[in-house]
């Protein structure tokens, strides 16, 4: 029985506690943008970026979204709150004229597009496009209207760069950042010592223990199974007799039914309970202890 | 013994439920197995009073009694076989 609540309990720990992955999944120099920093969940920030040497700024990123009947390809969008913020990260926006904020201000869930797309899909300011978080359209992010163009011809090849408002796209969007997009003056260095933090010295060893804790887990699953109906079907054959006896003394067939339902029921919960406060008990210690070995942070 | 019927206080055991058979076997019969049958995991004390607490009576009320039952037949058994 101790086993049995010994390898539920790691079960619940990798279950309720999980690794958290720190580390991107690639990292890289760009035409478009000094470095990009595609991550891998929700763990990294441009914020962690910006102590780097030579790194000088650092913005966040975010997933495609989808133009209905308009477009079959996806668009990245950007949220805007100052163009030449945006656009000091972003070298492949170029935008004649000073006004983009204005015009994104001055419309109501306004949208900045590509000009060349727009002239193929024969877009016009003013027209009204509907934005879904995914391909087959069915989750609706809502309507916007065309305030102006831009051209996202230079480091690119799809020209479907998007631009909203920041405060559209906070109330709107809640997609988590996909990308960090990294200024700087000396890429190459960046991207070793980034790829030195997040990426080369974790990613690795973190998949590597992902693995053979999941291994152990399934094993540990079956184990406690096949262990769990051995004791039961042991404990029956074991207890016939007993059963018999009862039976031909004093308890109806359902009365014995119901003993051997509540005995069941007594030891599945004990057992449960005593593994899930078990798990809660050791998740931090077994993973910081496992993890030690690695140098990562859990 | 090929055919036939068992009457138990003028009822015939066929035409009883399986809960009617459990109750009149608790409460109208007693069992003297062949061989050494008794509920491991119970005390002998308990495994009298099974049938009790089964019909849904309270232990307390009958353990006074089992135990003079326990008393005398600790008395005779020394008495017959000169020892307990």
């Amino acid at each position: 029985m101790f086993t049995v609540v010994i390898l539920i309990a790691v079960v619940m720990t990798t279950l309720t506690n999980g690794i958290k992955n720190v580390a991107a999944t690639d990292i890289a120099n760009s035409s478009a943008y000094d470095v990009i920093v595609t991550l891998n969940g929700e763990d990294m920030r441009a914020s962690d970026l910006r102590d780097f040497e030579n790194v000088t700024g650092a913005l966040d990123s975010y997933e495609s979204l989808w133009f209905g009947d308009y477009c079959t390809g996806s668009s990245r969008v950007y949220g805007i709150g100052q163009f030449n913020e945006l656009n000091e990260y972003v070298r492949a926006l170029r935008y004649d004229g000073d006004n983009l904020d204005e015009l994104l201000r001055n419309t109501a869930h306004g949208i900045i597009v590509d000009e060349y797309w727009a002239r193929v899909q024969n877009l016009s300011v003013g027209d009204v496009v509907t934005f879904f978080a995914d391909e087959k359209q069915s989750n609706e992010i809502g309507n916007f209207t065309v305030a102006g163009f831009w051209d996202s011809s230079t480091g690119t090849t799809d020209r479907g760069f998007v631009g909203i408002s920041l405060d559209d796209f906070q109330s709107l969007i809640t997609d988590v950042p996909d990308k960090v997009l990294v200024r700087t003056s000396t890429p190459g260095s960046v991207v070793q010592a980034i790829s030195e933090r997040y990426l080369d010295t974790g990613i690795a060893a973190v998949d590597t223990m992902i693995g053979m804790l999941f291994a152990c887990v399934v094993l540990g699953a079956i184990i406690i199974v096949c262990g769990i109906v051995s004791n039961l079907i042991v404990s029956f054959i074991g207890r016939k007799k007993e059963y018999a006896v009862m039976y031909s003394v004093c308890m109806s067939k359902r009365q014995l039914m119901n003993m051997l339902l509540w005995e069941f029921l007594f030891s599945c919960i004990s057992v449960g309970l005593v593994s899930i406060v078990a798990g809660f008990a050791l998740s931090e210690w077994f993973l910081s202890k496992a993890a030690n070995g690695t140098g990562m942070v859990i | 013994m090929s055919s036939g019927e068992v009457f138990v206080n003028g009822k015939n055991i066929a035409d009883m439920s399986d809960k009617e058979k459990s109750v009149m076997r608790r409460t109208n019969m007693g069992f003297v197995f062949q061989f050494y049958n008794l509920v491991q995991n119970l005390t002998i004390k308990e495994n009298i009073l099974l049938p009790i607490v089964m019909d849904g009576k309270k232990a307390s009320g009958y353990e006074e009694k089992i135990d003079r039952i326990f008393i005398v037949s600790i008395f005779l058994s020394s008495f017959i076989f000169g020892r307990a």
